[in-house]
Formats: C-alpha cells, sequence, structure tokens
C-alpha cells in the first residue's frame, strides 16, 4: 500500500481547495494511505500550496515528491478541474507494488 | 498545545472579576458578549491543529525546540515575520473579526529583545527571567493581553504631571517578594478571555516618571484587578442572530477597562521596574509588530467585506454594472495595497541583539498608516454598493414575525431566486463590519495616525533626500 504523506501551506490566500483537492485524489487512489507528512515511511510526500508562492515548510524527507501550488503540478501549469487526476498518476509512479 | 475547546476549558478555572453595565459577570464562558470574542480567540489554538493552517499556525522553539503555537514563539527570522502575516491573514478570513491573541504575541516579542538590550546596558537579569516566564508560556499556550495603554489624562501633561498620578499604571512600592502596582489600561482587547496581561509602558520616560517604567505579568483575576466591559455599536443586538452581523465571532476584540489598584506582582513577572531610559525602545517595537499585522488580519476581513460586497451585489441585481466590478477590483486593489506593506516591513526583518528578529518600523509604520485610510475607503465602498437599506433594513424579529413577516419578505426581496433571510445575512454582516466600532479600531488600534507620522518623520532619512535633489542639479555648499 502506497504512503502518501500530505503537507499543506497553511492557506493565507489560496487559488485552490487544498484539502478539497486531497479528497479528489484519495477517491482516485483508494488503495493508497494519506498520512500526516510527519509520519515516519512514508512513500512519497504531497505538497499542498494555495498558490503559486508555495510556502510550505518541507518536512525532513528524503525521497520523491510531487508539489501542488495554486493551479500547478511540480511547476507545470495545470487546468483546475485535471490536478487531481494528474496528481494521482504522480503519486501512482511511485507505488513499487502497483 | 492547546485546542480550542480545552483554552475555553482553562477559562472557566479562573474568576475574573468582570462588569458590564453595573452588573458582574459571573462566567465569562457563555455571557453573549463575551462568547463571540472566546470562539474567534479559540480559532487561535484550532488552527494549530488543522493539517490544511498548521504550517502557519505552529512554530518550532527557538528555546526548547519543541512544536508550539505560533502565537507564543519569538520570530528568529524574516520568514517567520513572513509566517505571522500570512496567519493572521488565514485566521481573520476565518472569524471575521479581531482573535486578540497578537496584542500578547507582539508584546511577548517586544518585551523579549528589549529586557536582553537593557541587561546588556544596565547588567540587570530580567532576560534570563523573561525566558523562564517564556518557556512557561510556549508549554502552557498562554492567552496573553497585551497592554499597553494607558488612559492618559491631560495628552499634554507627562505622567508626572498629571493631577491624578494613577492615570499611567506605576508601582507604588517594592519589597524582596515584589512590586505593588496601580493604574489602569484602556482598551484591553481580549482581556475578559485570557490568562495573564503583559503590562507595559505606554510612552518613552524620562527619569522623573521612572515609577511609570514597569513591565510586568498579572493573571487576569488577580486580587485587585477589576475589568468594566466596553460598550460597543449594536451590541444590544447581541441577543440576536442576524442582526449581529458576525453572531459567532463578534465585532473588534470586546475591549475592557482594567484597573489595577496596588496589585502584588512576584519578581519573577516583573521585567521592568524604573529603568525609564527602555521605556522608549519597548514602546517602539512593540507598536511596530503591532502595526505590522494591521495589513495581515484586516485582510481576512477585508476579503470577507470584499466577498459580501460581490454578493449582495448579486443579490441586489447590480453584479454586472461595470461601476460595481470596477468597485469591487478598487477594494482587491486597496486590501493588495496595504498587505504588501506588511509582506514588506516582514521581508526587510532583521536580527536584534538578542537574536530575535524585528520588522522593519519604517515600513510597519506605512502599514498602519495606510489601515487608518484604505480600510475608511474600502468600507465607504462597502456601503455604495450596499446600499441604503443596510442602514435600515427590519429587525429579524420582523423578518420572522408570524404577522409582519409576510411584509418583510415580500418587500425586501432582492433578484427573487435569493431567500430575503440571505439578502438580510449579508447586509447585516457588512452593516456589522463596515462602522462603529469596527472602524475606529483601524483608526486608533496600534496607534492613532499621528503616532505613525512621528515615526515616518525620525525614520526616513530626510537629509539624505535632500542631498539627493541638490546633487542631480549641481548644488554644492
Ligand atoms: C478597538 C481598539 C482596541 C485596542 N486594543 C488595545 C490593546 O489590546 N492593547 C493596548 O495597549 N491598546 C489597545 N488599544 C489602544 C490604542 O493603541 C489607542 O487607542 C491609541 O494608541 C490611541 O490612544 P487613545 O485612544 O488614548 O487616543 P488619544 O491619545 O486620545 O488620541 C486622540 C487624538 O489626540 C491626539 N493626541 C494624543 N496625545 C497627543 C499629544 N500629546 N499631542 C498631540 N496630539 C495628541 C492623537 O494623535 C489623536 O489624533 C486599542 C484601541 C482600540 C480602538
Ligand atoms: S502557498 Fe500561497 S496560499 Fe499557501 S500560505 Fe503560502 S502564500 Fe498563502
Amino acid at each position: 500500500m502506497l504512503k502518501i504523506g500530505v503537507k499543506y501551506c497553511g492557506n493565507c490566500n489560496p487559488q485552490i481547495n487544498g484539502p478539497k483537492l486531497v479528497k479528489k485524489v484519495k477517491k482516485l487512489l483508494p488503495d493508497s494511505l494519506f498520512l500526516s507528512a510527519e509520519v515516519p515511511d512514508i512513500d512519497v510526500l504531497l505538497i499542498v500550496s494555495g498558490c503559486p508562492v508555495d510556502c510550505a515548510t518541507r518536512p525532513k524527507f528524503i525521497g520523491p515528491l510531487v508539489v501542488i501550488a495554486g493551479k500547478t503540478v511540480d511547476r507545470m501549469p495545470c487546468e483546475a478541474a485535471k490536478i487531481a487526476e494528474v496528481v494521482a498518476e504522480k503519486l501512482q509512479k511511485h507505488d513499487s507494488k502497483a | 498545545m492547546l485546542t480550542g475547546q480545552e483554552y475555553i476549558e482553562s477559562l472557566k478555572k479562573l474568576k475574573p472579576v468582570v462588569y458590564y453595565e453595573g452588573k458582574k459577570i459571573e462566567s465569562v464562558v457563555g455571557h453573549p458578549l463575551i462568547q463571540p470574542h472566546i470562539n474567534s480567540a479559540a480559532a487561535t489554538y484550532d488552527i494549530a491543529f488543522d493539517p490544511a493552517f498548521e504550517d502557519l499556525g505552529t512554530a518550532v522553539s527557538h528555546l526548547t525546540g519543541e512544536k508550539i503555537n505560533r502565537f507564543t514563539y519569538i520570530h528568529q527570522t524574516p520568514e517567520d515575520l513572513v509566517k505571522k502575516v500570512k496567519m493572521l491573514r488565514m485566521i481573520g478570513q476565518r472569524t471575521g473579526s479581531c482573535f486578540q491573541r497578537c496584542v500578547g504575541f507582539d508584546a511577548l516579542n517586544a518585551v523579549y529583545s528589549t529586557t536582553y538590550d537593557m541587561d546588556q546596558k544596565l547588567g540587570t537579569s530580567y532576560h534570563s527571567r523573561f525566558v523562564e516566564y517564556l518557556k512557561d508560556v510556549e508549554k502552557r499556550d498562554t492567552m496573553i493581553t497585551g497592554a499597553m495603554t494607558d488612559p492618559k489624562g491631560d495628552r499634554g501633561l507627562k505622567p508626572s504631571q498629571q493631577a491624578d498620578p494613577d492615570m499611567y499604571v506605576h508601582f507604588v512600592s517594592k519589597n524582596e517578594e515584589g512590586i505593588v502596582v496601580r493604574g489602569a489600561k484602556a482598551h484591553m482587547t481580549g482581556m475578559a478571555n485570557s490568562h495573564e496581561m503583559l503590562i507595559m509602558p505606554t510612552t518613552a520616560l524620562k527619569e522623573e516618571d521612572a515609577d511609570y517604567a514597569v513591565c510586568c505579568v498579572i493573571p487576569v483575576d488577580a486580587p485587585g484587578v477589576l475589568h468594566i466591559f466596553g460598550r460597543q455599536t449594536n451590541d444590544g443586538r447581541k441577543y440576536n442572530e442576524i442582526d449581529q452581523g458576525n453572531f459567532k465571532f463578534g465585532v473588534v476584540g470586546g475591549e475592557t477597562l482594567t484597573i489595577l489598584e496596588d496589585v502584588f506582582v512576584p519578581w519573577d513577572k516583573v521585567f521592568m521596574c524604573g529603568e525609564y531610559e527602555f521605556a522608549g525602545t519597548l514602546v517602539e517595537r512593540f507598536a511596530s509588530f503591532h502595526r505590522q499585522n494591521y495589513g495581515a488580519c484586516k485582510i481576512g476581513l477585508t476579503d470577507i467585506i470584499i466577498g459580501a460586497c460581490a454578493l449582495i451585489a448579486e443579490y441586489n441585481g447590480t453584479a454586472k454594472a461595470n461601476h460595481i466590478k470596477d468597485k469591487i477590483v478598487e477594494m482587491i486593489h486597496l486590501s493588495e495595497t496595504m498587505y504588501c506593506c506588511s509582506l514588506a516591513c516582514s521581508g526587510e526583518g532583521r536580527k536584534l541583539p538578542s537574536g530575535a528578529c524585528y520588522v522593519d518600523p519604517l515600513l510597519a509604520n506605512v502599514v498602519k498608516q495606510n489601515i487608518t485610510r484604505y480600510i475608511y475607503e474600502i468600507c465607504r465602498i462597502s456601503h455604495d454598493i450596499a446600499g441604503g437599506i443596510m442602514a435600515t433594513l427590519p429587525s429579524e424579529v420582523d423578518l420572522k414575525h408570524p404577522e409582519l413577516g409576510k411584509y418583510v419578505q415580500k418587500y425586501m426581496m432582492g433578484v427573487a431566486s435569493v431567500p430575503v433571510e440571505n439578502r438580510f445575512k449579508i447586509l447585516r454582516l457588512i452593516e456589522n463590519m463596515t462602522g462603529g466600532t469596527a472602524l475606529v479600531e483601524s483608526m486608533h488600534g496600534a496607534g492613532s495616525p499621528q503616532a505613525q507620522r512621528v515615526m515616518l518623520a525620525r525614520q526616513a532619512n530626510l537629509e539624505h533626500k535632500k542631498e539627493l535633489a541638490k546633487k542631480l542639479v549641481d548644488i554644492s555648499d
């Protein structure tokens, strides 16, 4: 089971609804475990920043990273309606058992 | 760290003496006048546990390495100052009113660096004492009132020249155990629902006013402390919901006039006692930190006002009019301008000798000066967009009245598909967020406009500007 650590930015002036987006991603990856980014042993870190400033503090973690920052995924612009899909796909790539 | 609910439970254990309209309030928790302010302060606790907000709502203590609520944190870097600004905006968006805790937060930061400087120059030991207190604050997640403003009596006279010596808080005696203070603090935001107050002098002082150089911590329910809860515009509406506008979180911070009638303070809670030459530094640092906030929390509030204006335009059927769209853009522009200043004074933050980080005082004063104007302008535009009905709307009781209700429903309808009650709610929200007590806070909270102008004149190097002009046109003298 893929263990995904989620870290939000703090959402002072977000351009997207981060928590709602993560709910959508969860639905797309029903077999994955979404955990706090502080939990040890996560497989991949999902950063959810509300806007392109992307000021979410990075937890101590060495490993793969997927970054949502406003309407971008890993710095590439992404249509709002497609973010969840794109992110789910990227996260799934890190599931060694998939 | 405490959760919001644990904070509320902790208040139940305190017994502050609070009066309103001559009557003693037996319990601040659950009282209709004070509960909205408690809910608002509780938001500062809850955000520390919400994954969506904790990145702003928490920090790592430089003293213990523990994760703590950011409201008890001493800023170490300009990034910390920026996070503070973002946090205040984010909470403001949730409460739509003052959440009170920033005053004590700023007081902690100002006292931390000032006691350090004081000890360096005077050989006192206030800083280490303060650090011990701070560790305890971090652990207990204390809510502290930042108690600076004195009643001040005749503004043209110094503290010791006043007809009544108690117009400014002063110490009246000291012994081996501690000191005794007397006087009062006015406009005390969140005092009725705080755990403790951090007393600071209100102005720079000279030697003859040394007795007024007092900084100390007092529990809100210490013997000799009495609070008189202030009246607010529309507070008679506290027993209705819709008419209050923001019934969950209230308006501004729920201020008190707090009287200190010979209150004993043990030495371990005293951080200045007679060191008059540092009163000015403490005031300036507290004021600059506090002025930084206004382009943050108030922007959370203007985010709501702008949203409410866009909604009322939809409800009234004016949303497509070009001048309405333009007025909303103007509000956004003013709002983000104020935010820019708060970010700027934070980004230009610098380390003080104590290692703590301090905002740029010139830019922090610009923040607050803008607030005294732009918030008024935003509110003016909101009144324009909302329409006169905002001021003459029938009451919630009439809206729900068995006989009158049908008339109110019929004639208070805007766009037919919008429930009349929704129109009422948004109009009342705008009314209560943009007038009376809420508006005055933007003028005087963190200091009247002239206080900032004095700082601007002092901080901006006018001689340098003159030199620039002369150099450009070859004037040499
Ligand atoms: C809603 C609200 C919440 C507040 N919360 C807090 C709080 O939590 N903690 C806290 O410590 N304070 C708090 N304050 C107090 C705030 O800092 C003061 O209101 C502010 O410093 C102005 O002081 P004042 O109200 O006594 O006005 P005044 O000093 O009476 O000012 C009125 C006018 O007189 C002018 N003036 C005053 N003195 C002089 C002088 N010597 N020479 C020339 N002109 C002068 C001023 O510039 C201003 O134009 C709060 C205020 C408000 C309105
Ligand atoms: S990433 Fe954007 S929305 Fe999130 S805290 Fe930073 S500035 Fe605010």
